[in-house]
């Protein structure tokens, strides 16, 4: 057998290409029952979850946008590969997913969206880009609003506006 | 390893997936993984197991929504292994990349064994490199399986609930050498495991109904397209024995005096048939523009099969017909076939398609005579509407990748009314290479125009419309 090509799978190679998500998706609710069911909280696993992703993430692709509601919409569109709409109204953006690549179905007896670790990994991102000098702002995520986990009809994330 | 299926599979999946970045759904494998090992009081082993079990459940309820995809699997431990490449695939969205197959028998048990070696593993590739990469794979103990397990335990999961089902065995797939433990690749070991010992070894998660099958391989699509007629003949016999309970004389026998039907039915049964398969067709045809293309098209080629289709290409279809069933069917009955114009078999085919297609969905009475008159109407519709109005429901039908769709629908269905001539000419000369050259041009013609639909309809997709 050959030897093994260096790196082939490498991080910045997966970056490249696209995969599906429909069972990971549903892994993340298999995952938050299993937090559930040790009587802790999910929300802040998720959060960790999404922080650590987008720490990984951010060393292998950055937005090339400046402006803080451009630069959501393109960390949206590469991660996840959601095409959404962030409005912004005073210091907080909201931002509005259609199809959310981590909430589909309604999961009986799930009261926590999967999304959580979207909010998470987006708000961390802008943290990652204001750190490198791509951006004078960052993000906090402030939560999911709605989720088509818990029957709506589509994700909302909101978000507060940081200037230092 | 069948190009068809291949497509066909690669093409399905990503049809039904929901596609995001890779290196996303690489990190957030990780943070499953990190996250349960926490909850485990990082103890690999307990770790491990929950893994396998949290992305093992992800997998089964997505393989639930989509069984279909699965029933084009070859049924068999062997058949399904050789198209392991297509699971990874299917589950990853990454090529699995070179790999060796060793079949052997487990020295222990002296169970039928497949051992992959795997150059490449997309969870150990730059593994170690970040910070957040917490878990070190290194210090564990080797018996327990490295961070590929979650991704065997989708594989095993799927595999044993909706392609081995019902087959009297399952597999079992373990992560048994990990790069990340310092082996020079991924190697996962599938033992073939006797339904009835299957509780000794493997996990007792909730089967999949499995609620019907393909009653034939499409992976052997190519094979079958192969052989002569007259095998081909002894493979019909075959299946209407089985699956009637009675000899292929006495099915044509019912039909004698009956023969306009019968090839009606021909027509009507096969669209009936892929509807079989998880309503396919009937939800296609719920969409409503979708179901006014059908109709079009098959407006097209009912109308215009006489105008652009030679009537011996035509006769064909009809004499292929007759050399499959006339060993069979009585004689008078194919006295009678013979007596057809050239085009009234074809006729009878199409009408048996349009009887079919009606029943699922499709309003012939609310179509105009053509597609041009509906684009025309719709033009007018939206001059009277003032520019600037959003599209109605159908009102994208006036895009250019629409346009395409038809040709290439249109083009399909001639290769599939010429198939006949070709397959007639090759079994004439009865030489294989004529053969064979029939058989790739027909199958690489097919795919490629399958293909084709797929990459428009993918696109349409991405536009945002229905």
């Amino acid at each position: 057998m050959p030897a093994p090509q260096a790196n082939a799978t490498s991080r910045a190679e997966l970056f490249r290409s696209q995969a599906p998500f429909n069972q990971i998706r549903n892994a993340v609710y298999h995952l938050i029952q299993f937090i559930q069911e040790q009587q802790i909280d999910a929300v802040e696993g998720l959060r960790r979850m999404g922080r650590d992703i987008a720490r990984t993430f951010a060393r292998y692709w950055t937005p090339e946008a400046n402006d803080l509601t451009d630069v959501v919409a393109e960390i949206y569109r590469t991660v996840t590969g959601s095409k959404v709409k962030a409005e912004v109204t005073g210091d907080t953006v909201r931002v509005v997913d259609k199809k959310c690549r981590l909430c589909k179905y309604q999961q009986e007896g799930v009261d926590v969206a999967g999304c959580e670790i979207i909010a998470s990994l987006v708000a961390e991102f802008t943290a990652q880009c204001q750190a490198q000098g791509l951006l004078s702002k960052r993000l906090e995520s402030l939560g999911v609003e709605e989720s088509r986990t818990r029957g709506d009809r589509q994700c909302v994330h909101i978000y507060r506006v940081l200037t230092e | 390893m069948s190009k068809l299926f291949d497509a066909v599979i690669n093409r399905f999946s990503r049809w039904v997936g929901e596609w995001g970045n890779a290196l996303f759904y690489n990190l957030l494998y990780r943070e499953i993984f990190k996250e349960t090992y926490a909850l485990c009081d990082r103890q690999v082993g307990p770790a491990t197991a929950k893994f396998r079990d949290i992305m093992s459940g992800g997998a089964a309820e997505s393989a639930e929504r989509h069984t279909q995809l699965f029933w084009l699997f070859p049924d068999t431990p062997e058949g399904a292994m050789r198209y392991l490449d297509i699971l990874w695939r299917i589950f990853l969205g990454v090529d699995l990349g070179p790999f060796e197959k060793v079949q052997d028998t487990d020295p222990d048990t002296g169970r039928e064994r497949y051992v992959f070696h795997i150059e490449r593993c997309p969870f150990c590739g730059g593994y170690g490199d970040d910070a957040e990469d917490a878990v070190q794979f290194l210090s564990k103990p080797p018996r327990f399986e490295g961070l590929a397990c979650g991704m065997a335990g989708m594989i095993e999961r799927v595999a044993n609930s909706y392609i081995l089902n019902g087959t009297g065995v399952k597999v079992s797939l373990a992560e048994t050498a990990c790069m990340l433990r310092g082996a020079s690749y991924l190697e996962i070991t599938v033992v073939v495991v006797p339904d009835a010992e299957w509780a000794e070894v493997g996990e007792s998660a909730k089967e999949g109904e499995r609620r019907s099958k393909l009653p034939f391989d499409i992976a052997a699509i190519e094979e079958i397209v192969d052989q002569p007629l007259s095998k081909l003949k002894e493979q019909l016999a075959a299946v209407i024995e089985r699956e009637a309970h009675m000899t292929p004389a006495e099915v044509f026998g019912m039909f004698e005096n009956y023969e306009e039907d019968l090839v009606r039915i021909l027509g009507f049964l096969p669209v009936h048939f892929l509807n079989e398969y998880g309503n396919v067709v009937q939800k296609i045809l719920q969409n409503e523009t979708f179901a006014k293309l059908v109709g079009y098209v098959y407006n097209a080629v009912k109308q215009n099969a006489p105008r652009f289709l030679p009537p011996e290409v035509a006769r064909d279809n009809l004499t292929l017909f007759l050399s499959f069933i006339e060993d069979s069917a009585p004689a008078e009955m194919i006295e009678r076939y013979r007596r057809f114009e050239a085009f009234d078999f074809l006729n009878l085919l199409l009408e048996g398609v349009g009887l079919a297609l009606r029943d699922l969905g499709v309003d012939f009475n609310g179509l105009k005579s053509n597609l041009w008159e509906e684009l025309k109407a719709q033009q007018f519709q939206s001059q009277e509407r003032g520019e600037g109005e959003e599209m109605d429901s159908v009102g994208w039908l006036r895009s250019p990748e629409i346009i395409d769709l038809v040709g290439e629908f249109l083009q399909l269905i001639l290769e599939v009314l010429a198939l006949p001539s070709k397959l007639l000419v090759a079994a004439t000369h009865a030489q294989v290479k004529t053969v064979v050259a029939v058989r790739v041009e027909l199958l690489d013609a097919v795919r490629d125009r399958l293909e084709h639909i797929f990459d428009i309809v993918q696109q349409l997709r991405e536009e945002g419309n229905p």
